[in-house]
């Protein structure tokens, strides 16, 4: 009888490709992001008192700027909650409706997030601003018009449009969360009590994680605003930073200023690590319970609390940038005045956000498929330590995307420019430092960790069966990786283009400060505008603008069919996500 | 007096259509098995009853009153019936107890009251070392076990049972089947079970029905099963097996 040959597996931790696949990622990583970073920390924390005694000087400096801190906080604090609170309601107001409404709605919902923050801010400067059409109207109707102003230049009024900006991310996440309980829980809990307590009672508990993972999410998103607070003249601690940067060009006092910012964005990231380990990320694919309909008194209260919503965070924006445009006389104007001017930016800030988008899927998909790779491998390993290592490796680029997400654009933008632009290796960097390339690199350091949580998130409903299956029938890893892997990441990657792409075409903070001279970018321009400018024109400018992005955001979504089509063509046997 | 009673009920799924021209009713304290192939319209039946799932036509009473039909349903939590689910239907951030606890319904009592009866239902039930366990940590009996004692713990009139006994060891599933039996019984219920067991319990049924293709292919005691064929002439496979394990 024939003996049974034993062979080790091909695909264990040592073999040649993952290794090399393994090491691709990490080296990529590091020489375009950790390094600058770390170079950059590393460079405080060889004078960490000159850069404090640089930020803090006096007692009373320090006082002053504690005080910032707390207000950056409040409005952070205030921005999430808030922004909660409407992500509930529009959760509620969908759910409301009838499915087929609701997919077609939902687009409108989520408008929010294509409008640039310093878009909304400039819009409601337009509306409620001391010349804006609330003022002018409390005039006409002869009531006191000093409130519009007041209210929006506050503190308030700062998180007010940050929350209405940032709420989609708490309804997404409501939304997700409502959907992982799973059909039967649903139904079982449907056939013992109303709705009313069924909603209260359980999905509030339910989604308590989820509501904390939103809650955090936009607290250090609101915590790292800088356009917002800076137009509607909040004081805030990004401002002071970008002030001792780029009005007073002093480095140190903007890095020992940064490091309060920086040390609560990582605590708060660090809250929103746990959570979202402990989160049932397959909500992403998971055909959850359909939640019962509330009574019809409360669906017609949370459909107009949601309408309302939807009409103030999507229709005062594009509705007042269509007013005030006044007709294609103010685009023609745009154009007359300084038409390259106006094209280059449009196509500058498409290129470089489309390639940061590229960058950022294309590490991410690497970055994520590999140490999920890497850890199916190592627990088929006979060897704790490769176990270990492989778990340790994963953990750790997690917790350096966290780590990313929450550092200031000012930060990084300011690391990247003290790294390149430095006289080193015969002036390789800066000829780098003085090229194009600047921008989508910081914009890269910035948005990847968005498209890598959103893959990771699709991984781990990755089946386990599956990988196992693959592994009894002898595929190599990569082999295996690219059987199973990259046809369930093709959607949440082209969901992570998407957004990557919408971010950076709407990138303020870090763009000021790494776009190449002569180089203006959408979101500059705009700001630029807005401060010489007649209305209409900022109206009509922010008008095309929002039109590229749309087109860019759509035109990825088209490739994305498009190539999906061709895929499923070229290899039918295997669903594509 | 029949508790249930299903007029010329239909069901759809988008175009599909689940159940067709379903008539039947089940008596007070009865016990009546739900048989038949996979995609034969079982699971849409029960879900029916409980409200779970709106009627393309036909009409169900409970207890002589309409709870569904074109016009009006009655939702799923007024109409004193408990769900027993073949998949995963406990919360999982909630604890074996808290969980049980949700299904005693009577108003006015405090939490801690709700708790103690929920933990009085899982001992009933041989499971009362399950009290503080989550879902997470049960295994699929035992989470089964909590999720039937959540379901009578409502005080139910209907039990409505998914496959109670699917992926059970046969020890366990013998042991469900007669709880389910002792509290048949014991609570009076009028039960409608679904399921894929051909052990002897099932002749102890008062009735059976055997849907194929969405429609009642057979209702009546068990031992009067109909000739394996079906109408147009076609061999009934599942009628076959049936007839198989029986014997």
């Amino acid at each position: 009888m024939k003996p049974l040959s034993v062979r080790s597996d091909s695909s264990s931790p040592g073999s040649a490709a993952a290794f090399a696949g393994l090491s691709f990622f990490p080296l990529a990583f590091f020489l375009l992001i950790l390094y600058p970073l770390g170079g950059y920390f590393l460079g405080f924390a060889r004078s960490p008192l000159e850069s404090l005694a640089g930020a803090f000087p006096s007692r009373e400096e320090f006082g002053r700027l504690l005080g910032i801190l707390g207000r950056t906080l409040a409005l952070a604090a205030g921005g999430a909650t808030l922004s909660l609170a409407l992500g509930i309601v529009a959760f509620a107001a969908f759910h409301a409706m009838g499915r087929r409404t609701r997919n077609c709605l939902w687009a409108l919902a989520a408008a929010p997030l294509l409008i640039p923050a310093h878009f909304s801010a400039i819009a409601w400067i337009q509306t409620a601003g001391k010349a804006g059409w609330l003022t002018l109207a409390a005039q006409r109707w002869g009531m006191p018009d000093a409130w519009p102003p007041a209210l929006l230049y506050s503190l308030p009024g700062c998180a007010f449009v940050l929350a209405l900006h940032f709420y989609p991310i708490a309804w997404v996440m409501v939304w997700l969360g409502s959907r992982t309980p799973g059909a039967a829980a649903v139904e079982s809990a449907a056939t013992l009590m109303p709705p009313g307590r069924l909603w209260v009672g359980l999905l509030a508990g339910w989604l308590r994680s989820w509501l904390a993972a939103a809650w955090l999410i936009v607290f250090i998103l609101c915590l790292l605003d800088y356009s917002v607070a800076e137009l509607l003249r909040r004081h805030v601690f990004t401002v002071e930073i970008m002030t001792a940067y780029a009005v007073y060009y002093d480095p140190p006092r903007a890095m020992g200023l940064s490091l309060p910012l920086a040390a609560i964005g990582l605590l708060a990231s660090a809250f929103l690590g746990r959570l979202l380990l402990r989160l049932d990320w397959p909500a992403f694919a998971r055909q959850g319970g359909e939640w019962p309909p509330l009574a019809p008194r409360q669906r017609r209260v949370f459909l107009a609390l949601g309408t309302a919503v939807v009409l103030v965070a999507a229709g005062v924006p594009v509705g007042n940038f269509l007013a005030r445009a006044d007709g294609w006389e103010s685009f023609r104007a745009i154009l007359e005045s300084s038409f390259a001017q106006a094209v280059a930016s449009l196509a500058w800030s498409a290129l470089a956000a489309l390639a940061t988008a590229i960058l950022a899927v294309g590490l991410a998909a690497l970055g994520s498929t590999m140490a999920y790779g890497a850890a199916s491998n190592a627990d088929a390993s006979s060897q704790t330590w490769s176990r270990r290592l492989t778990l340790l490796y994963q953990a750790s680029i997690l917790s350096l995307m966290l780590a990313l997400f929450a550092l200031p654009a000012s930060v990084v933008a300011m690391a990247h420019i003290a790294f390149w632009n430095d006289p080193a290796l015969g002036g390789l960097k800066q000829a780098f430092y003085d090229s194009g390339g600047m921008l989508p690199l910081g914009m890269l350091t910035l948005f990847l960790p968005i498209a890598y949580v959103t893959l990771w998130a699709r991984l781990r409903w990755e089946s386990r069966i599956l990988i196992d299956l693959e592994r009894m029938d002898g595929n190599r890893s990569l082999r295996r990786r690219f059987l199973l892997s990259a046809p369930m990441l093709f959607r949440p990657a082209s969901l992570a283009a998407v957004v990557v792409f919408i971010l950076a075409m709407q990138e303020l903070h870090a763009a000021v400060l790494l776009a190449a001279p002569g180089q203006e970018t959408l979101s500059i321009r705009a700001f630029t505008l807005l401060h010489y400018a007649p209305d209409r024109l900022v109206a009509a400018f922010c008008l095309v603008s929002l039109a590229t992005l749309t087109l860019g955001a759509g035109g990825i979504v088209g490739i994305a069919a498009v190539l999906r089509f061709a895929l499923k063509r070229w290899m039918p046997y295997c669903a594509f996500d | 007096m029949p508790l249930i009673e299903c007029r010329q009920i239909a069901c759809r799924y988008g175009a599909k259509e689940a159940l067709k021209d379903v008539t039947f009713s089940a008596e007070e304290g009865s016990w009546t098995y739900v048989l038949g192939p996979s995609a034969s319209g079982k699971t849409t039946l029960l879900r029916a009853v409980a409200g779970l799932k709106g009627l393309a036509s036909g009409e169900i009473l409970l207890d002589k009153r309409a709870a569904s039909n074109r016009r009006n349903q009655v939702a799923p939590h007024e109409r004193r019936v408990g769900f027993l689910f073949q998949e995963p239907s406990l919360w999982p951030h909630l604890n074996a107890t808290a969980n049980v606890a949700l299904g005693v319904r009577e108003r006015g009592l405090s939490r801690r009251v709700r708790f103690s009866r929920a933990e009085e239902w899982l001992e009933r039930l041989q499971a009362g070392h399950l009290a503080p366990k989550f879902p997470a940590e049960l295994s699929g009996g035992e989470s089964r076990t909590v999720a039937l004692a959540r379901s009578v713990a409502s005080r139910p009139r209907i039990l409505l049972l998914d496959e109670p006994t699917a992926h059970l060891d046969m020890h366990f599933a013998e042991r469900m089947m007669e709880r389910l039996i002792a509290l048949h019984s014991e609570l009076e219920l009028t039960t409608l079970c679904v399921t894929h067991q051909f052990a002897p319990p099932m002749r102890a049924a008062d009735r059976t029905l055997i849907l194929d293709r969405g429609r009642i292919f057979f209702d009546g005691p068990f031992q009067e099963l109909p000739e394996s064929r079906r109408d147009d002439g076609s061999p009934h496979e599942f009628l076959d097996a049936l007839r198989r394990r029986i014997e």
